[in-house]
């Protein structure tokens, strides 16, 4: 455990005085209950004050709204696990391959910078039907005319989403694993191999589980916000498939009042979803923790 | 063994190529004119599309309007971060826990769902479509980063500093401006780029608090991508990754010296 243990003052009221400007903040942004208000179609401005679970009703059992979750989580999963695929793959041989990283480290800082609108927009010059990938393959004389390109953008499986979630998301993988890492203590390895097992093992017996934790963490945060985001399946989705956060949306901006409940509702269930991820997430650190020090 | 250690250059460097793509193909689609379709290659080239940009009253006018927003949202960060990373980091105290699930909230649950329930609120205090409010709520999504920074950063010079400082006979406010601000400048420096970068980044929430009112780059490109004005796009698209990176390299150099220190 590197890193020198760190002094804490004890004191009643600081800390509190100096949580006051986050605490005031978050109050003054997120501190409202109309969300739920609305999705229980509670409006005060219109005299309404009686409850109803109407809106609940009337989208959890249509077909747009059950398609649309399996959708969003096909949407999520996919991406998420190509992306930590790749990432670890890229992380490991990175680091056990290349000596001076800092150069190629800056680049591949690059995609995660950069707008997810301009990476939405550079797919779309890739893959579309005349794109830059239809050219070529067009001069391979594979197709014959742009319409026998395969639709890879707008379509209904969402490879152009896809696309842009792991080019996004691979670098920032790949950064999780390469930090936990650069902490690892090479001795292991070294009397690993030392005591003669292959490559092979040496990565599932001990950098694997090394990385455990960190995968989780980046299992946690990419799916969370693939789950979420709405960019990139609002400018690349099919407009037939929507994710939940596009499906929202979309009542969201609708003109009529009550299509605005129905949006709150999804908003609702949304959060519910990502508590109980959450959840399961922190009772999974708890447990392997309590494991650790068991075994200890 | 050679062989395997080829392949795996290979394709790191076919990795490295993967993230420089965009840029390439933002900077040649800025130029071309004609591209008829089989061409690999545009056959013209044109500089039209970029003077019209450049004549035009948007971009001067949406350039301005995203630095302000930019640089107000990752101000609004640094101060707010501040205090939050120090309570976290140098005291225990009933409710951590809950403060730092709070805090990675805007990390996890969708941007949708945090701008619909802060929209009424920023109706209420007459906010809706003004540049702080379209500020404020970019720092919604930029506070579990800068608190992040500025937690590691009071972690690791610990509270000895400040001690010594008051021994000395500092009272709080000379303690602050003579010990802990030089202490924390990298921080704060640090801590304001990612915020300007987060911040030009942000579509969705702009849209809905800005409300078509404040034109933010980000606003001004998408239309463009979904019209299918592809050169345009792609000179919007360039001027936002160059304010991206002109932020990104004010990371890496305070980094760099941040890690001599």
């Amino acid at each position: 455990m590197g890193g020198r243990s760190i002094k804490k003052i004890e004191s009643k009221y600081r800390p509190y005085i100096l949580l006051i400007p986050f605490i005031i903040f978050i109050i003054l942004m997120l501190g409202s209950t109309s969300m739920i208000e609305q999705s229980l179609g509670y409006n005060n401005q219109e005299g309404i004050s009686s409850i109803t679970f109407k809106y609940y009703e009337e989208i959890i059992f249509t077909k747009v709204f059950l398609e649309s979750i399996v959708y969003t989580i096909y949407i999520s999963v996919v991406p998420t696990l190509i992306s930590l695929i790749v990432g670890i793959y890229m992380g490991i041989a990175v680091h056990f391959n290349i000596k001076r990283k800092n150069r190629l480290n800056n680049i591949i800082q690059i995609p995660i910078i950069i707008p997810y609108t301009v990476y939405i927009f550079c797919i779309i010059l890739i893959l579309m039907q005349t794109g830059i990938v239809s050219r070529s393959v067009m001069n391979l004389n594979i197709i014959d005319t742009a319409n026998d390109f395969p639709l890879l953008i707008y379509d209904k499986f969402g490879v152009g989403i896809i696309m842009v979630y792991v080019l996004k998301q691979v670098p920032f993988v790949y950064f999780i694993i390469i930090s936990s890492l650069s902490n690892m203590d090479r001795k292991y390895i070294d009397v690993a191999l030392n005591l003669g097992s292959s490559k092979i093992q040496v990565l599932r017996e001990i950098v694997l589980p090394y990385l455990r934790n960190s995968i989780m963490t980046a299992f946690f945060i990419v799916f969370a916000f693939n789950f979420g985001s709405f960019e990139a399946p609002f400018l690349l989705g099919n407009p037939k498939y929507n994710t939940l956060p596009v499906l929202s949306y979309k009542y969201f901006i609708s003109s009529d009042i009550d299509k605005r409940s129905y949006s709150m509702v999804i908003n609702t269930i949304m959060i519910i979803a990502v508590v109980i991820l959450l959840h399961i997430y922190i009772k999974y650190n708890e447990r392997k923790n309590r494991r650790n020090y068991e075994k200890r | 063994m050679k062989k395997d250690k080829i392949i795996t250059k290979f394709i790191i460097s076919l990795f490295f190529m993967i993230c420089i793509l965009p840029l390439i193909i933002i900077s040649l689609f800025m130029f071309v004119d004609k591209w008829v379709y089989p061409n690999i290659f545009p056959s013209t080239y044109t500089l039209k599309y970029l003077l019209s940009v450049i004549q035009s009253k948007e971009l001067p006018k949406a350039m301005i309007t995203s630095i302000i927003v930019a640089v107000m949202s990752a101000v609004i960060s640094v101060i707010i971060s501040y205090p939050t990373g120090k309570a976290l980091a140098h005291y225990n105290f009933k409710g951590k826990h809950v403060i730092s699930i709070l805090i990675l909230i805007p990390l996890i649950v969708s941007p949708l769902v945090l701008v619909s329930s802060s929209h009424i609120n920023l109706i209420k205090y007459n906010l809706h479509s003004t540049l702080l409010g379209v500020s404020l709520i970019h720092t919604i999504f930029i506070l579990p980063y800068t608190i992040r920074i500025f937690n590691d950063r009071f972690e690791e010079i610990g509270v000895e500093y400040e001690l010594q400082g008051y021994t000395l006979g500092g009272n709080v406010i000379s303690t602050f401006f003579l010990v802990t601000l030089p202490l924390l400048r990298v921080s704060v420096m640090l801590s304001f780029s990612l915020g300007v970068i987060i911040s030009l980044g942000q579509y969705l929430t702009t849209l809905i608090i800005g409300g078509g009112r404040v034109m933010t780059i980000s606003i001004i490109l998408v239309p463009y991508i979904q019209y299918s004005e592809y050169q345009l796009a792609s000179i919007y698209s360039f001027i936002l990754i160059a304010l991206t990176i002109i932020s990104y390299t004010l990371i890496a150099k305070l980094y760099k010296n941040h890690l001599e220190f």
